[in-house]
């Protein structure tokens, strides 16, 4: 006896030549199967014909920047709860622990360094944001960047003054709400870097409530931890330390290790004025606002990216500025393998709280 | 997939692995359409079916070091894809007319040489297709269009599904049966022949 389902094996090809000559024999002597049988490729044929469907844009860039973006705000949620909006006292431990161990596994190998600032409680009559020189270091060395004509034609980088800030609120609740949307067309993260034109911020009026969260991603070169030039950049800032988160994930080949501090918000301001302004040391910078109008001013106050090559002079937009390094060809050697540093700088209010 | 695409994927995967995630990119850009073309069927929304491509391409780089390489990327790929896409699927109800299914953009005239009556004949016969597809099990669409649509043998279909070869086997041919007395279902009311 044979089953009706064989049919479709035999339409798809998927029987052994002395089955397939058995079901041929029965089709010769069987007229409702041979009927069957057409109508079973007929609706094959039927969905073959369908259109075939195309999406009409490369998706590539849009995964490897979501994939990014997962990888790196993938444990902040809970390192929120548990650590930021439960204060503990603040454990410095030497960023130079986390190079070191670096260093001795990835001598030449490029970290990559991502900042997440959490804005929070910011107070109306918090002092601006920023060193005032070291905002000046970065407008100059983005003019002349875009005095050069730098990166293409048409394209030029954010510059735009800076405003006393306004008072802006908890952003906590905010954030984990964001990425418990998961869909990236609903999660406001908006990659404004290499902003052409200028971002249409509207500063006026003051926002009483708004809150926001910067994803700041640079690479850092083996010589650059070996230099411990971030251990130096937040001490020079003051910022405390809460903690170095010790999970270490591996996506994609990418090693991301979590580090949490705290800083006022002239202190985090600082930090990311200073990063901006030394294209040499913190390379392929790339700023992205979440949540919130606050943080994209401070996007397009210090946000800039840049593309192409890893080498010095070529990765930097100010390489001919001052604060550029020299030339290091053989840097670009194990420029692959990378090690990503989730970095998050918890804003604190005016009265540290 | 032949012998030399196994290759060439695995030759990117491995670049992906030791940080260079352009070559991810590469095999985004080889395969979104494909998995897209066929995510589209079993969704029946091309917003959707764009989301969870993206989503399940996302999904697979963050995975990308679990895979063994003992199949092929795509077919883990796709895989990710269908568990995705089923997800998706349960907080969304089937569409239930024709006219609900053209408005949602499924159907593309476009780049045919027929005439104007060619092709509305050929968008509506596509409709009445598409249609009876969103009509059935999510289990019986998902094999008919891999088995139909994306012609996958029955291991691949048996590795994406996650069911044994001879659950494949049934299941395609009840899919099959379906598919059949619903076109029929549908031609009868609306005086199309297949």
């Amino acid at each position: 006896v044979i089953s009706d389902e064989i049919l479709s094996e035999y339409l798809d090809g998927e029987l052994s030549p002395r089955r397939r000559a058995e079901v041929e024999k029965w089709l010769a002597g069987d007229a409702a199967a041979r009927q069957l049988l057409e109508e079973l490729r007929s609706v094959g044929g039927a969905l073959r014909a369908l259109p075939h469907r195309k999406l009409g844009e490369d998706l590539s860039r849009k995964v490897l920047q979501a994939a990014d973006r997962r990888i790196l705000l993938e444990g902040l949620p809970g390192e929120l709860a548990s650590g930021l909006l439960r204060p503990t006292p603040s454990t410095r431990r030497p960023f130079r622990r986390l190079m070191g161990r670096r260093a001795l596994a990835w001598l030449a190998v490029t970290a990559a360094v991502v900042a997440a600032i959490l804005m929070a409680d910011w107070r109306a009559q918090q002092a601006p944001m920023g060193g005032k020189g070291d905002r000046q270091v970065a407008r100059d060395g983005v003019a002349r960047d875009a005095e050069k004509g730098r990166g293409g034609e048409g394209e030029h980088l954010v510059q735009k003054a800076v405003r006393p800030s306004p008072p802006l609120g908890l952003s906590a609740s905010s954030l984990l709400a964001a990425r418990e949307k998961g869909r990236e067309r609903e999660n406001p993260v908006q990659s404004v870097v290499r902003a052409s034109p200028p971002l249409p911020l509207s500063l006026s009026p003051p926002l009483a409530l708004a809150d926001g969260v910067l994803v700041i991603h640079f690479d850092v070169t083996a010589e650059t931890s070996r230099d411990k030039s971030l251990d130096k950049l937040l001490d020079g800032h003051g910022i405390a330390w809460r903690c170095e988160h010790e999970q270490t994930r591996s996506a994609g080949g990418t090693e991301i290790v979590s580090v949490y501090v705290e800083a006022l918000p002239a202190q985090a301001a600082g930090v990311l004025a200073a990063i901006s302004a030394q294209p040499g040391v913190f390379r392929s910078l790339d700023i992205s606002a979440l949540l919130g109008q606050p943080a994209q001013e401070i996007v397009a106050e210090y946000g800039h990216r840049i593309e192409g090559p890893p080498s010095p002079e070529l990765h930097s937009p100010m390489s001919a500025g001052p604060s550029a390094g020299p030339s290091q060809p053989s840097r670009q050697t194990n420029y692959a393998a990378r090690q990503r540093v989730l970095f998050v700088v918890h804003v604190l209010g005016a009265s540290g709280d | 997939m032949s012998e030399l695409a196994v290759t060439d994927d695995e030759r990117l995967i491995r670049q992906a692995l030791a940080g260079h995630s352009e070559s991810y990119g590469q095999l985004v850009l080889k395969y979104q359409d494909r998995l897209f073309n066929t995510v589209v069927q079993v969704v029946g929304h091309a917003e959707d079916a764009r989301d969870i491509v993206q989503e399940s391409l996302v999904q697979a780089f963050l995975k990308l070091e679990s895979f063994r390489c003992e199949s092929a990327f795509f077919t883990w790929l796709y895989r990710i894809a269908f568990n995705v896409a089923m997800c998706h699927q349960r907080r969304r109800r089937p569409s239930d007319s024709v006219e609900r299914l053209r408005e949602s953009g499924r159907f593309d005239p476009t780049g045919t040489e027929d005439g104007p009556a060619e092709n509305l004949e050929r968008l509506e016969r596509c409709a009445q297709v598409q249609l009876a597809l969103a009509r059935l099990s999510e289990e019986h669409r998902a094999v008919l269009v891999l088995r139909e649509i994306d012609g996958c043998c029955y291991d691949a279909i048996a590795e994406v599904l996650n069911v044994p070869v001879g659950t494949v086997r049934s299941r395609l041919h009840r899919a099959r049966l379906q598919m059949k007395q619903e076109l029929q279902r549908i031609g009868e009311g609306e005086s199309c022949d297949f």
